[in-house]
């Protein structure tokens, strides 16, 4: 247990304990290893006025090498399906809140445990409040599955074709790259001259970690908690 | 409007329409004149209970129970489980789809067409113990008995004669909406036996007790049959189900701190329901980039 992201950062973890008792007081933390977790009740806000619109009982899962590898939340207590489609919510990865390259695009110095809360979770569950009401999601979603993920990166990279995706991925999940390599995209370029300069910029401001569950996403695995590609039953 | 009142608004809200107390009495009524017929050569005694005899229906739990007991001596089947069979044998070959559950059989509606849910009757097979009417046993499916003994008129005067059935119903819609899987009768037995002595308090001040002592303690409470004490309850009151009842009690009361009833039982008032809709459309509407879900299958 040497490597839980809590070991070596006892401070930061209160510091962070802290900061999430003050804005939800009702979530708790279970540090008990091997997965720390934060359950309770999530207030859901008005952005403007604050107000306390209703709550939902949750569970935020860190993973061992937490913050690059992403929490994963599940909204416990029966008020949602286990698993749904339209709800976005999956019974083996719990709440589908983002890409989470789009998440670590918003957060390319790091987020805390906060921030994390006060975005896409209350986005997620204010949505959830909202379709409760009206029937509907409120905002854009992505497609499910590996098409979200294709078209995520098509936007990123501003690529036609949606099979160059992967390739794309494959690549920027290696240690390094050579300028001298053709570019995955199709072009017929070499990366140097093509979309060289985006992959490091993707590079520099997402993890390793990312591209490598992405990669075994658009493969059909699931992704554990730490990181382990499954293959569906 | 108060906290009674608005836990009266939920209990008027989960009052059964008139049409489908009429369904289920018609029902009720079929299954009934079923099993007279099937088995008048044995002269059972059926009899009503369930919530429906308990005084604790809710519109979004409730059954009637066909209690069908044979005479001590009869030769309907040499054993329990051969009553329980025979009974499940004339309603299947009836056309009715049904479910073994543990002592009961849990009637489906007849074809798939129709809501899968629920038919909202069982019929519950026993034998009398002795020619005395009271005590019944009852075959039980898995378990480490295959039998028990009950008196189901006791049962019945238990939950009857309690005083606390509003909280009763309450807390059976609060265990629908928190989607928790806890028997009803060792509900009902856990509600009686942790309101005892606060039959008088305001209905708020009674769910708040529960679910204080629930938080608190679930791990040391025991529920007991009350017309059989032997009756071993702990495999359907486990440590699993009393954790779950711990979090679930949790969080109704910090849901109560932090939001008010409403976030526990909903919404009763059609204008507060308007007005909350507005005022989720307005936050989801100030919303700035907000994030994109997407769903990994």
């Amino acid at each position: 247990m040497a490597d839980l992201w809590i070991d070596g950062n006892r401070n930061q973890l209160l510091e962070q304990q802290d900061e999430v008792r003050k804005q939800q007081p009702y979530l708790t933390w279970d540090t008990r290893e091997p997965i720390v977790r934060l359950e309770g009740l999530f207030l859901v806000r008005h952005p403007d006025t604050g107000e306390d619109l209703d709550g939902f009982d949750i569970r935020v899962c860190f993973p061992r090498s937490f913050p690059k590898r992403l929490p994963r939340v599940w909204a416990i207590g029966g008020r949602l399906p286990e698993h749904d489609r339209e709800r976005h919510v999956s019974e083996k990865e719990g709440c589908c809140l983002f890409v989470d390259e789009e998440f670590h695009l918003r957060h390319p110095d790091g987020y805390t445990v906060t921030e994390f809360l006060a975005e896409p979770v209350q986005h997620y569950f204010l949505a959830q409040l909202h379709y409760e009401h009206h029937d509907e999601w409120p905002w854009p979603v992505r497609e499910h599955v590996k098409e979200g993920i294709e078209d995520a990166y098509m936007e990123l990279l501003d690529l036609d074709d949606r099979g160059a995706v992967r390739d794309c991925v494959d690549l920027l999940r290696r240690r390094d790259l050579k300028g001298r390599w053709d570019c995955p995209c199709g072009s017929g370029k070499k990366l140097r001259d093509c979309h060289g300069d985006r992959f490091s910029v993707l590079r520099g401001k997402i993890p390793e970690e990312t591209f490598k569950d992405t990669y075994h996403r658009l493969w059909e695995r699931t992704i554990t908690l730490d990181g382990r590609a499954v293959r569906d039953a | 409007m108060t906290p009674d009142e608005y836990l009266q608004a939920v209990l008027d809200d989960q009052e059964l329409p008139d049409e489908e107390l009429d369904a289920l009495q018609e029902r009720k009524e079929q299954i009934k004149k079923l099993l007279r017929n099937s088995f008048s050569d044995y002269s059972p005694s059926i009899r009503d209970a369930g919530s429906y005899a308990k005084g604790t229906m809710v519109r979004a739990s409730y059954d009637y129970d066909a209690l069908i007991y044979f005479p001590s001596d009869t030769d309907v089947g040499e054993t329990l489980k051969a009553i329980y069979a025979e009974v499940d044998d004339v309603l299947n070959d009836e056309g009715y789809r049904t479910k073994r559950k543990r002592s009961a059989i849990e009637i489906l509606n007849p074809t798939e067409d129709e809501d899968p849910e629920y038919f909202h009757v069982d019929a519950v097979p026993g034998r009398y113990v002795d020619g005395s009417d009271g005590d019944v046993f009852l075959h039980q499916e898995g378990g480490d008995k295959d039998h028990l003994k009950t008196n189901p008129e006791e049962q019945l005067d238990h939950v009857r004669d309690s005083g606390v059935r509003d909280a009763i119903k309450l807390l059976k819609l609060w265990r629908e909406k928190r989607r928790f899987s806890l028997p009803t009768f060792v509900l009902e037995l856990l509600v009686i036996e942790l309101l005892e002595g606060h039959e008088d308090d305001s209905l708020p001040d009674q769910l708040v007790h529960v679910w204080e002592e629930l938080d608190e303690q679930a791990e040391e409470l025991s529920v007991e049959d009350p017309a059989n004490s032997n009756n071993d309850l702990s495999d359907v009151f486990d440590s699993a189900t009393k954790a779950s009842l711990s979090h679930a009690a949790q969080s109704a009361l910090n849901k109560l701190d932090a939001l008010g009833w409403e976030s526990v039982f909903g919404e009763v008032d059609e204008d507060r329901k308007q007005e909350k809709a507005a005022k989720v459309a307005s936050a989801t509407e100030a919303t700035e980039n907000p994030h994109r879900p997407w769903f990994g299958g």
